[in-house]
């Protein structure tokens, strides 16, 4: 029922069903018919890998769909737009076998592919009440939408996957740590000089036999000491949990198998600890207020004087202070470099970035992370930034906070007292640039260098030549040919059967 | 009325039927041949084309060897040659030459002949009888006819089996000539191109299932074709029931998808439960057993689990089921002969199946029947994949 769209046809007969710019047959919506759930994941996994779903989340929709016999298969419909966006689409569609059409509201053609460049149209529509009739060149269906499934759900109910490889990771965590043990945590982490940010979060009981909501002590850390990791990972009692975007973090030891950061349905306000071994995500639906870890430290108290001493132990002020808080200055240095571990590449320079990139040896590029900001891209990388020769470089005085190399600050106050000072929270990553300003990116905007570097080409199928077969099999064909002008003649019934139990043919 | 020259039609019906249908090519059917000269065919009959013979000869032996390691077929039996005079004429009643305002019916006349003569037709006496139909019949669900249908700018007409006229398609520019080009399979024949016709394709499948009782090798090879539905009869039943029969269905359905092959077993076995034909449940329960146990041993030896019951694949889910049920009690009679570690990896393989809520609710309809198993399942006596019965029982 469809066919192939000509160069400069300008009629279709399928309802809501144009012409773009190049000529290539689009509705406005997009979509995908997959057979079952899993393929949905597939889908959302590989296109998540290189693109954000941000722009198709205002129009994206997913269905069960059920065909007239009661099979139940998946759909995923979203504003077409371009064909560009469609033809991302139907690659990573072909890709995880499901089949791509477009349309605008029940009529959904098959989209363009190689053997119709500029898509196809029906020769004959479906008289069907159905909520949706796809034609393609294998079959023509019709199908009544069952249910809705919001992607928040899906994502939620995904199991992720075991990865041990990232207890090991670096970088910003969350330990969540059971009622009884976070006093003992907190206490831990302060008494090692470990930065921090702790909260309290409640969940609703269990069951209504609990006296009282749960309480969870959550604490940020932007970094972990590598000797710790495997003892938080270990401890019965503190999870950790790894940020995969804005408002949701996964349980170390585990991935989930989309991409999280390319799926922009989780509010940023509120936090979603996604659990391995199938248990039950931890939902807070805001995040509660955060208070620095140093806060918490135990406290000592002197015995009590018996006296207030009037004979001068007790300063008194004699007027009002002057203020002698001076300007923050950067100024030039003679000491030789010592760590410079990260570089701000201007906006400007990233073109140049782009060409280095080609040159890079594959261990800067495995171990460099990179945030890119409005105001050009921050590159970190443990081991030395040298090997990058672009931007400014940066010398790191202090964990997450970074001067220019070659400059000192003045006045000469110590690192913890400057981080202090500039009031950024443990979870931002300080630059001081040369111009005294003081850039604060977020630590978990970080990411693999090698993930954000490659553009992936967009890739042609080839089609592979099947190789016949020794043993192949000439089809069976089916010619008919004229009967003439009595077919019946000649055609008679079996003979009647004499008796009941008379042999019919051989062994009977 | 002349006479009917047997040999004649015989010649034509080898040449032109039965032997594209084994070795594949262009199957071209003649005139109707009718009930009685079918039955009547094959008596003393020797083909003429004795290389045409030989090669359709080697090709059923390809089939046969697919399931069983066989060097020779007997010729065509008279119950072949009718089988084959009645798929012929089951085929010749979509002929559109048959239909028009004179004919008076004759598509269904020569359909009620046909299935007439088919009744009168013996089953397969032994496991080697069903064997040597189904070599002729393996292919028979691969016929295709091409259609073609030629518009143009004032009329369009259907080409059924046949290249379409080329005087339709000159001028093709001016006359706006449009040609479309479709495949339909054994059971769709009745269609006429996008239009329906008089003959009923429900009725159509009806008639192939009824010829498939006669070949019931073909009939389980074929289980999970679109049309007709595979469902149990008599013979499948009685195939089935025998150990070398079971042996070569198993191995022709291994070869196949199992979730498909789970399904439509599934499919036609629910109705037994329903209509409590225990005998006949727990024969096709034997076969299901049998899958299941092949099943169960390839997954242990890769370390894999039972897929769960689904509820939108619940044919496939009972199909597991029951035959997760048949293998357990069969390994309670022979399970002593494996080793112990194997036999616990098996029996944990099965034990989500048979406990189960549908495990659970076979068991309960199962349950007043029980205390024959011991003896059905003796007597059936069943093994693993490693069967090697011969077939000449």
């Amino acid at each position: 029922m469809l066919e192939r769209i000509a160069l400069h046809q300008t009629r279709l007969r399928t309802p809501g069903l144009g012409l773009d710019a190049k000529g290539v047959a689009l509705g406005a919506k997009g979509l995908l018919l997959l057979p079952s759930i899993d393929r949905l994941v597939a889908l959302l996994s590989v296109y998540t890998q290189e693109h954000s779903l941000e722009d198709l989340m205002p129009s994206l929709e997913i269905h069960v769909v059920r065909s007239k016999l009661g099979t139940r298969e998946m759909t995923l419909s979203f504003a077409a737009e371009s064909s560009d966006r469609m033809d991302r689409m139907a690659d990573t569609a072909r890709l995880v076998g499901g089949f791509i059409f477009t349309g605008t509201s029940r009529h959904f053609v098959q989209y363009r592919d190689a053997a119709a460049p500029f898509g196809y149209d029906t020769s004959q529509l479906l008289a069907t009440d159905a909520a949706l009739s796809l034609y393609h060149d294998r079959f023509t269906q019709a199908y009544e939408l069952e249910r809705a499934v919001p992607l928040l759900s899906l994502l939620l109910r995904l199991m992720p996957q075991v990865e041990p490889a990232t207890y090991a990771t670096a970088g910003p965590r969350y330990l969540v740590a059971e009622p009884g043990l976070g006093p003992a945590l907190i206490h831990y982490l302060v008494r090692s000089r470990v930065e921090g940010e702790v909260a309290v979060g409640e969940w609703p009981p269990a069951s209504a036999f609990d006296e009282g909501p749960i309480r969870r002590t959550i604490v940020r850390v932007p970094e972990l000491p590598p000797r710790m990791r495997p003892l938080m990972g270990s401890t019965p009692g503190i999870v950790t949990f790894f940020p995969a975007g804005p408002g949701v973090a996964v349980e170390a030891g585990y991935r989930h198998p989309v991409q999280l950061r390319a799926c922009p349905v989780f509010d940023p306000q509120g936090l979603v600890f996604l659990r391995g071994k199938g248990e039950e995500p931890w939902v807070l639906p805001r995040l509660p207020l955060m208070g620095d870890l140093r806060a918490f430290a135990r406290i000592e108290l002197r015995t009590e004087p018996k006296e207030a001493d009037e004979s001068g132990a007790v300063a008194r002020a004699l007027g009002h202070p002057e203020s002698v808080r001076v300007p923050l200055r950067i100024v030039a240095s003679t000491t030789p470099w010592r760590s410079v571990t990260a570089t701000w590449i201007t906006p400007q320079e990233l073109p140049l970035l782009r060409r280095l990139a080609y040159a890079l040896p594959r261990e800067i590029i495995q171990k460099t992370r990179v945030a890119i900001t409005a105001r050009g891209a921050f590159l970190r990388c443990a081991d030395g930034i040298e090997a990058i020769p672009l931007g400014t470089f940066f010398v790191e005085i202090h964990p997450h906070l970074y001067i220019p190399a070659g400059y000192d600050v003045t006045p000469a106050v110590a690192p913890d007292v400057l981080y202090r000072a500039l009031g950024a929270s443990p979870a931002h990553v300080l630059f001081v640039t040369p111009r005294e300003e003081a850039l604060a990116v977020e630590a978990s905007a970080f990411a693999p260098l090698e993930v954000a570097l490659l553009e992936a080409k967009p890739w042609e199928p080839l089609a592979s030549e099947s190789i016949e077969a020794a043993l192949a099999e000439t089809p069976v064909e089916l010619h008919l040919s004229p009967l003439g002008t009595f077919p019946m003649r000649g055609v008679e019934s079996p003979e009647p059967l004499a008796a009941p139990d008379a042999p019919e043919t051989k062994g009977s | 009325m002349a006479p009917v020259d047997l040999g004649t039609v015989a010649e034509r019906l080898f040449v032109d039927f039965m032997a594209p249908l084994v070795l594949g090519g262009d199957v071209r059917p003649g005139r109707p041949i009718g009930g009685r000269a079918a039955l009547a065919l094959g008596q003393d009959r020797t083909v003429a084309d004795a290389d045409r013979h030989a090669h359709v000869q080697l090709a059923r032996i390809r089939v046969a060897r697919r399931l069983v390691p066989v060097d020779r077929l007997p010729d065509a039996t008279v119950e072949e040659w009718a089988l084959a005079a009645c798929l012929h004429d089951l085929v010749q009643s979509t002929h559109p030459g048959l239909e028009g305002l004179f004919s008076g019916g004759a598509a269904e006349k020569l359909t009620a002949i046909a299935l007439e003569t088919i009744r009168r037709i013996a089953k397969p006496r032994t496991v080697g009888e069903a064997l040597s139909r189904h070599t002729w019949f393996a292919r028979m669900f691969e016929i295709v006819r091409r259609d073609t249908t030629v518009s143009w700018w004032i009329g369009s007409r259907t080409f059924l089996g046949t290249p379409p006229a080329p005087h339709l398609m000159t001028w093709p520019d001016l006359r706006r000539v449009r040609i479309k080009k479709m495949e339909s399979a054994l059971a769709d024949l009745p269609a006429r191109g996008e239009q329906d016709n008089g003959i009923d394709k429900l009725a159509f499948s009806r008639s192939l299932a009824v010829f498939l009782h006669q070949t019931p090798l073909t009939d389980l090879c074929t289980v999970h074709r679109a049309a007709p539905l595979f469902a149990w009869s008599p013979a499948a039943l009685e195939l089935v029931a025998t150990r070398a029969g079971r042996t070569l269905v198993a191995r022709a359905l291994r070869a196949m998808p199992e979730p498909l092959v789970s399904a439509a077993l599934g499919r036609a076995t629910r109705p037994l439960v329903a209509a409590e034909a225990w005998r006949e449940l727990l024969t096709a329960m034997m076969l299901l057993g049998h899958l299941t146990l092949t099943s169960a041993q390839r997954a242990v030896l890769h370390g894999e689990s039972p897929p769960p019951a689904s509820h939108e694949d619940i044919d496939a889910s009972f199909a597991r089921t029951a035959g997760a049920l048949a293998a357990r009690e069969q390994m309670a009679l022979e399970g002593h002969t494996m080793p112990s570690a194997e036999r616990a990896a098996l029996e944990a393989y099965l034990r989500p199946l048979c406990e189960g809520p549908l495990g659970r609710d076979l068991s309960g309809a199962l349950s007043p029947y029980r205390h024959f198993f011991p003896s059905f399942f003796a007597n059936a006596a069943f093994s693993g994949a490693s069967s090697k019965t011969s077939i000449l029982e």
